[in-house]
């Protein structure tokens, strides 16, 4: 049986491997304004969440086609990060279209962001 | 000399420089320095302690200061050692980690400066000096 502080080990190795990687993203959210009123919500703006560590992985198309992705990458396991958040990597806007935090042995070592390319504002 | 001079050579020759993340804590280096000096004197009859000041009187000579600092990294990989003992390996989603070989690789080292210790010592202490006898064997019906 693993101890809390061979848990913790297992993320924080996981993090290194992410952080050695050397790059990062920046995660924008669009707000959305108008709850309650006579119009309802709508989407009014977007905003800067975070920018944070990140490791791209770099697949061949087929990869990419076999997983139904744009690209894939992975990020802290705190990282604020939700579906239909914007990832904007190396000057590329990617949609976030899944979100899966890897689990060992009750450890979630680290988030697995699965996106989409946007392309002109459009995906 | 005093004992925080020679923790930090000692981080120095085994590569723990990083305040952040020290690999030993400096209580645990103090004891390797004892356990050296202990070594030391019995092996090169000296007659080393350390004061109230945190200081190595008589003052260390520099040759025993080396030869001290040896023996304290034989205790230091052993320490290391023992904290990688219960190293594991594991993968989760695309990530591998396997660190199980670091306790051998620090036993393979500590055996490494155990090996230089006791040279250094029995070229230096008469005792030692003379080395293990030659065996020549002896066959019962030869010739010779």
């Amino acid at each position: 049986m693993l101890t809390e502080g061979e848990r913790g080990m297992m993320v924080m190795d996981s993090a290194e491997l992410i952080r050695m990687s050397g790059e990062s993203a920046e995660i924008r959210r669009v707000t959305v304004s108008g709850t309650g009123g006579f119009a309802g919500p709508h989407a009014s703006n977007e905003e800067s969440v975070a920018t944070v560590p990140i490791e791209f992985h770099q697949l061949s198309p087929e990869e990419l086609k076999q997983i139904g992705a744009d690209g894939i990458c992975s990020m802290l396991p705190d990282t604020d990060i939700k579906e239909g958040d914007m990832v904007i990597y190396q000057d590329s806007r990617y949609i976030v279209t899944d979100i899966k935090h890897e689990n060992c042995f009750g450890a979630v070592t680290h988030l697995t962001v699965k996106l989409e390319r946007e392309y002109n504002g459009q995906s | 000399m005093a004992v925080t001079d020679l923790i930090r050579s000692l981080r120095l020759e085994y590569h723990d420089t990083d305040e952040a993340a020290p690999l030993l804590a400096d209580e645990q280096l103090e004891r390797a320095v004892t356990r050296a000096l202990a070594s030391v004197n019995k092996d090169l009859k000296r007659s080393y302690a350390v004061d109230g000041d945190g200081n190595v009187s008589p003052a260390l000579e520099d040759d025993d200061r080396e030869v001290l600092l040896l023996y304290a990294l034989v205790v230091v990989c052993r320490m290391i050692q023992a904290k990688t003992a219960r190293n594991f390996s594991f993968s989760s989603g695309d990530k591998k980690v396997d660190k199980t070989k670091q306790p051998s690789y620090w036993a393979e080292l500590g055996r490494g400066y155990l090996t230089q210790y006791q040279q250094v010592v029995s070229d230096r202490n008469p005792e030692y000096g003379i080395g293990v006898p030659a065996i020549t064997p002896l066959i019962y019906g030869s010739d010779e």
